[in-house]
């Protein structure tokens, strides 16, 4: 029989399947359909209207985008295209794409029971218990917590396991690869959940031991185990390879496992509550709905399940598989998770209470075995135990039918399904900035990506917030979401900024604002700040219409709930400067070299916390970098330093005492892994040896790379009363320096730690200034053009010298300078002279002579040098070349599917 | 003549069922609210206590000691509601007790320390003498009450707090006092005393209404108010920013119509009473009273705890007795189902007999093997490696070994597993219940191994999908 007849086959019996279940899902979601606005709330976060998916879908196409952070990252695959597109494809034939999301869901639980259904059936399981099977699996508390959670990717993923698993055991019987081919379709369409290729490789592993071995079909399995893996490959060669070969941390790592955010999620995971498919969330609605009299019946479910092993004879083949992916939840429940985040690419792994989704499916194809072999007995047994099931689990999907997807919450974090329309002036702020040149950034008040609405309870204060949609598909950037996943370089300045706008510190949010080139300040009045009162808000704004009232920003928008201001310097992304000023804390070598101590996190200490004071002792368009951050997050060469800056040993007391608090507080958790445990208490114990100086009071520490002479020492000053200073043991009298600030000069200190000893609080070192800088170099003109989210064109007019180009997008080390920026293009900036600058951006040393050996340009008549570059995100340019063997390969394996070909029918 | 009295059992259950759930729907509740106009303190302390039978006697102390200190803080106030936890949003008087360091770090959250910008709470922390610590309001009078450990070695005339030296005075047979302690900006402290062979048991800080942003005016039973009972709703109109503490019968509680309305709150509170008979302790503790505290005008809606508790118990007790009515209605057939099983009985006698018989050197084998770890168990070594869990665990090994890894009885094994496990999940031992979770795992992979490994066949047919018939 052929492949597309078999398909045809299928299709036609599964169309009345999937129509069934549809009308289930649709009675299951029936209140949704009549509410108006968008499905939000928890990460139910997809784009509001046909713009926003636009600007969603459009950024999916690229590897670098600002969706999330407006100072952009990494897109570590496009695979939501998967999901995405149809929608966008939707929307624009005129259908609203709140209604598409809601449809999307009512499918997608659809498609896992259909799915099922499908696999019970070549399991030769009779239509009603497939049928009952398919229901059982999608009323089951994983669809029904996940579905509130938003998590509609894993619920898409676990949807496709059964199609999956049934393509895979239909090759190993017949023999024919071509169902092969189609598992690693439904594979790649599965993978828009990252942790599928966990799942489904576990998946397959298990299909390999229990149905190959049982079959002896071992060989044959693992060869088709193998096939899989290679076309799957092929079939995601447009993403995987850049991966692979420029392997980033927030994959490539192990960080997230153990994130708090990962262990919260774990909280209710217990052996009992694994066995029972329960636990798989935090926020465990399912069983928070679930009647306390009932309980006892959560285990009858997988008694039910299991004593489908009384009819091992039979299904013995089915049997085994089932059971092994029944047990992985709990094998990765075990390990602890300590061992889990070694392992590499643990992040994929990422929380182990979501490998629940694996054992909601072996159950459920489970009980419908159970039930379909309780058909077949004879007797009176038949006559009371068959009702009795059915009652258990209809009364076991209690949380379904008595509608509490939509209900009140049962406490602090329980959220129900909701809906949200969106006041018209969000939409208006957003078509009004689409007219604006897109390279620029705003800020969207408040920060963090999920907004706590004030004025409606429904998503009002922790855990019922809202994804800020209209802010994180804004025509121009404009989101800084808050969570476990690293922002990188820019972390920093995100802190400073946050910072700033919580001490309303409204001249140092304009400075950090042109630093950032973040040209928009909006702030929305229907949410929450903060712990702010309704006075603070208005506080807030008010001084935001002060910069408007001084002449330094417009008003862009005051309607209704927004109020936007514009600041008159419109600051670009790229531009160039004459001189770089590198900033030494040595904080790294304080901490180890000098004190000892080997377990501070260097990253806790803010490099530019003082940035806006110690910028200005540098006069001039100037770069800075910071040696600390290069250290960590570059392979930038050293220079001698321009300036030091001060470590408060007060302040490493600080975060010796808040590492400890937070260990101590992570080990209360009575469910927390033992190995990450003890990895806190070892860590508790190392900053109870550790012994600083006994009188720390006032002392800050320089250490110097080398002797230092005529240097001065600044110091920051409110209202000081007195101006004596201890260095090395000498006293010191400072003098004033103007703009509330004091110094020392005519210094020399030597090589290694050097003490300064504060006695007035109100006095605080700034920075010991080495250097001063040459300012005879000339800024060069430069025009660059933006031509995709991942590569820019930049023109160089008249350049005299070398200079320094500042690309103030988030610090990546695979953006790099070409001459084309085509695929084999040699790189016109080495590593060692890209640098992280301002404290998040991309900082590149230019050498005119590097420019036009590599032919990137001439010289004029004049001596001058002009010519053209390409800055472009190296990832994206594995993209192409993936693209084309992925098409490829779909086309091959589409022509082996559809071929006429005969199975070979080798059925045991 | 059976059959009759079946028939009347039958109809005498349906009867009971009928009238428990009359008497259920009859139930006609008193949903009398009224306004409690008695002061209210709130009594907040770190607690150290692991279980709930510690919890209990915890607080039960707490509470007595801090109804002592109320009525020397303050004697004129002779009626009051005391209530456990931090209410100061509500309360007229508050009442801190101190704690030890460990429950402080435990406590205290990552934001105070990280908002600490003066080091406070790290130079408390990093002071070893410092014996107690709290958390208080900043810029607020206490009276501060010590009792100390080995007071009749020395006569304590001094207590440090925060490194300041305040002398104290005796106020009752136990209880020291610091008259007007003033918490500054940084609310946490530390007590240590200057002699060394001192040790503080108890520390309370003691202070009346603290004028928080969030604090509400109370509105009292002659202040403005409407209060409007219908049916099982109660529409409540008072003034903004203001709350309301209402009284009702036991059990009952105002909840939401909606999410546009804040939840109310529902707090326990425990009587004092200056006049109670004795001088300790000055609390009722043997019965509590809930107070709902309502801050906004809204319709509530009004729940009782008891009927639901009521509802779940008829639930159990119908769900029992249809048990019973479906036995005796089919109690022919358990009959002849229990004949069937006389009737095997002697086969299984047989089948045990000959069971024993073939395994007769094994259980010796095992049994001695498990008296001998019982034996080691005696030794602290022994004890480390054959716990409870351990022994249980080989224990069950020997199980499967005597059952020969059929897969037939490992399920069976199973199943009774899991119903174990379900019972001692609703009797709350968690921590047997996880165990015994475990070992349930490790038995489906030993069955999911048998079975892939077993030589049986297994049963195929030779068509997949839809049969056709032919």
């Amino acid at each position: 029989m052929k492949i597309s007849q078999i398909l045809e086959e299928k299709l036609i019996r599964y169309r009345y399947v999937f129509l069934f279940y549809l009308f289930v899902s649709v009675l299951v979601f029936i209140k949704i359909f009549f509410s108006a606005g968008s499905v939000v709330g928890s990460d139910w976060g997809f784009p509001d209207n046909t713009s926003q998916i636009k600007i969603f879908f459009e950024t999916l196409l690229h590897s670098w985008t600002r969706i999330g952070n407006l100072f952009g990252t990494r897109q570590l695959s496009p695979v939501s295209v998967i999901f995405i597109g149809p929608i966008y494809l939707l929307s624009t034939i005129g259908i609203p794409v709140s209604l598409v999301i809601k449809l999307s869901i009512v499918s997608v639980f659809a498609l896992g029971a259909s799915n099922l259904n499908l696999l019970l059936r070549y399991m030769n399981l009779k239509p009603s218990s497939a049928l009952i099977g398919g229901l059982v699996f999608i009323l089951s508390p994983v669809f029904f917590d996940y579905s509130l959670i938003g998590w509609i990717y894993v619920l898409f993923s676990l949807s496709m396991l059964p199609l999956f698993i049934y393509l895979f055991l239909r090759a190993i019987d017949s023999g024919n690869y071509r169902y092969v081919l189609l598992a690693a379709i439904v594979f790649s369409l599965a993978i828009i959940q990252s942790q599928t290729i966990i799942w489904y490789g576990l998946t397959t592993l298990s299909l390999v031991l229990g149905y190959g071995i049982v079959t002896k079909q071992f060989w044959r399995s693992l060869k088709y185990a193998f096939v899989l893996s290679v076309s799957f490959l092929a079939l995601n060669f447009y993403w995987l390879p850049a991966l692979i070969l420029l392997p980033d941390q927030s994959a490539a790592g192990g960080e997230i496992v153990k994130s708090s955010i990962s262990l919260g999620t774990s909280f209710r995971l217990s052996a009992l509550n694994i066995l029972r498919i329960w636990g798989s969330l935090y926020n465990y609605q399912f069983e928070n709905s679930y009647p306390k009299v009932f309980e006892p019946l959560s285990f009858v479910v997988p008694i039910i399940g299991l004593s489908c092993i009384f009819f091992v004879k039979k299904f013995k083949r089915h049997i085994s598989y089932l059971l092994l992916i029944f047990l992985i939840p709990a094998l990765f429940y075990f390990i602890d998770r300590q061992v889990i985040s070694g392992l590499p690419f643990a992040n994929l792994i990422r929380d182990v209470a979501r490998f629940s989704v694996l054992s909601t499916f072996a159950l459920s194809a489970m009980i419908a075995i159970t039930i379909d072999q309780l058909q077949a007995i004879r007797g009176s047994i038949h006559r009371w135990l068959f009702p009795l099931i059915f009652l258990v689990l209809f009364f076991n999907a209690y949380p379904f039918w008595s509608g509490n997807l939509f209900a009140l919450p049962k406490s602090g974090f329980d959220f129900r399904l909701r809906t949200k329309v969106w006041p018209t002036e969000y939409e208006d702020l957003n078509q009004k900035l689409q007219s604006e040149n897109q390279e620029q950034r705003a800020i969207f008040l408040p920060l963090g990506g999920l907004v706590s609405l004030s004025d409606d309870l429904r998503y009002n204060g922790a855990f019922h917030e809202v994804p800020d949609v209209y802010s994180g598909y804004s025509p121009i950037p404009a989101t800084i979401s808050f969570s476990d996943r690293s922002y990188g370089a820019s972390s920093e300045i995100v802190y400073a900024i946050d910072q700033s706008i919580k001490n309303q510190d409204i001249d140092q949010l304009e400075y950090l604002s042109a630093l950032a080139k973040i040209n928009f300040i909006v702030i929305r009045r229907d949410m929450d700040f903060y712990d702010w009162d309704e006075n603070k808000k208005l506080d807030f704004e008010n001084k935001l219409k002060s910069l408007v009232i001084s002449g330094r920003a417009d008003t862009y928008m005051d309607q209704g709930e927004i109020y936007a201001i514009k600041f008159k310097t419109e600051e670009k992304i790229i531009d160039a400067h004459n001189q770089l000023v590198e900033i030494s804390s040595n904080s790294g070598k304080i901490l180890a070299d000098y004190l000892n101590i080997q377990f501070i996190n260097p990253d806790q200490f803010k490099e530019i916390d003082q940035y806006r004071q110690i910028s200005e002792l540098f006069p001039g368009k100037n770069l800075f970098t910071h040696s600390q951050q290069n250290s960590i997050l570059s392979s930038f060469v050293q220079g001698a330093p321009d300036g030091y800056k001060f470590l408060s040993l007060e302040k490493v007391r600080d975060i010796m005492l808040l590492q400890k608090w937070g260990y101590y507080q992570q080990n209360l958790n009575l469910k927390l892994d033992e190995g990450i445990k003890k990895d806190n208490r070892k860590s508790i114990l190392a900053i109870e040896r550790t012994s600083l100086p006994t009188d720390i009071n006032g002392k800050y520490i320089v250490y110097l790379n080398e002797d230092v002479s005529n240097s001065t020492a600044y110091f920051e000053s409110k209202s000081a009363e007195s101006s004596k200073l201890n260095i090395n043991g000498n006293n010191y009298t400072l003098k004033p320096a103007g703009d509330g600030l004091l110094s020392i000069e005519a210094l020399s200190l030597s090589r290694g730690p050097n003490i300064f000893q504060v006695e007035d609080k109100n006095i605080t070192p700034l920075l010991l200034k080495t250097k001063s800088l040459s300012t005879d170099t000339v800024i060069p003109k430069i025009i660059p053009k933006k031509l995709n989210a991942s590569e820019y064109s930049i023109k160089i007019e008249n350049a005299r010298d070398d200079f320094y180009l500042n690309f103030a997008e988030n610090f990546n080390s695979y953006w790099r300078v070409t001459k084309t920026g085509k695929l084999f293009d040699r790189e016109l900036v080495s590593a060692d002279n890209h640098f992280v600058s301002n404290g998040f951006g991309n900082g590149y040393k230019i050498k005119l002579s590097d420019l036009e050996k590599a032919g990137a340009g001439s010289k004029n008549f004049d001596d001058t040098f002009s010519g053209e570059i390409r800055l472009v995100f190296w990832p994206e340019k594995m993209i192409m070349p993936g693209l084309v063997i992925t098409t490829l390969s779909l086309t091959i394996i589409l022509y082996l599917l559809f071929t006429n070909c005969q199975e070979k029918g080798k059925v045991r | 003549m059976t059959g009759k009295i079946i028939n009347y059992l039958i109809a005498f259950a349906v009867v009971i069922i009928i009238t428990i759930w009359g008497l259920f729907l009859q139930s006609s509740n008193d949903y009398r609210f009224v306004i409690n106009d008695k002061p209210l303190v709130s009594v907040s302390y770190l607690s150290k206590s692991g279980t709930l039978e510690e919890n209990i006697i915890e607080k039960a102390e707490k509470l007595s000691l801090a109804s002592r200190v109320f009525s020397l803080s303050n004697p004129d106030v002779k009626q009051a509601d005391m209530a456990v936890g931090d209410f100061a949003q509500f309360a007229d008087y508050n009442i801190v007790s101190a704690g030890d360091k460990e429950q402080f770090l435990a406590t205290a959250t990552i934001k105070n320390v990280g908002s600490d910008s003066n080091n406070f709470i790290s130079e408390i922390l990093e002071d070893k003498n410092n014996q107690k610590f709290a958390s208080l309001y900043p810029n607020q009078n206490y009276k501060v009450y010590i009792q100390f450990k080995y007071e009749s070695l020395s006569q304590p005339s001094m207590i440090i707090i925060n490194k300041v030296t305040y002398p104290i005075s005796k106020v009752d047979k136990d209880f020291y006092l610091v008259d007007n302690f003033r918490s500054t900006d940084n609310s946490s402290v530390g007590l240590k005393t200057d002699n060394q062979n001192l040790d503080i048991q108890e520390a309370f800080f003691a202070t009346g209404k603290i004028n928080l942003k969030s604090s509400l005016n109370r509105v009292f039973s002659s202040g403005e108010h409407e209060l409007n009972l219908r049916d099982k709703s109660l529409e409540i109109k008072i003034p903004e920013k203001s709350f309301i503490s209402l009284l009702a019968g036991p059990g009952i509680y105002l909840s939401n119509h909606s999410l546009s309305n804040t939840k109310p709150d529902l707090v326990d509170v425990s009587d004092y009473n200056y006049e109670f008979v004795g001088t300790t302790p000055r609390i009722n503790l043997t019965e509590t009273k809930a107070l709902n505290f309502v801050f906004e005008s809204a319709m509530y809606s009004i729940n009782n705890s008891i009927d639901e508790r009521r509802l779940l118990s008829n639930i159990e007790f119908s769900i029992i007795l249809i048990i019973i009515v479906a036995g005796l209605y089919y109690y022919k057939s358990i009959i002849s189902f229990a004949k069937r099983l006389v009737a095997k009985k002697e086969l299984w006698d047989s089948r045990s007999k000959k069971f024993i018989q073939n395994r007769g050197v094994e259980l010796a084998v095992f049994s001695t093997i498990m008296i001998f770890f019982l034996a080691l168990r005696a030794s602290p070594i022994g004890e480390q490696f054959f716990s409870a869990t351990n022994l249980l665990t080989i224990l069950f090994f020997f199980l499967l070994i005597i059952l020969r890894f059929s897969v037939r009885y490992m399920i069976l094994v199973l199943l009774s597993l899991i119903g174990v496990v379900a019972i001692l999940e609703q009797l709350n031992y968690f921590v047997i219940g996880e165990k015994a979770g475990r070992l349930l795992f490790l038995l489906i992979l030993i069955i999911a191994i048998s079975i892939i490994f077993s030589n049986d066949q297994p049963i195929v047919k030779k068509h997949y999908g839809k049969q056709k018939k032919k």
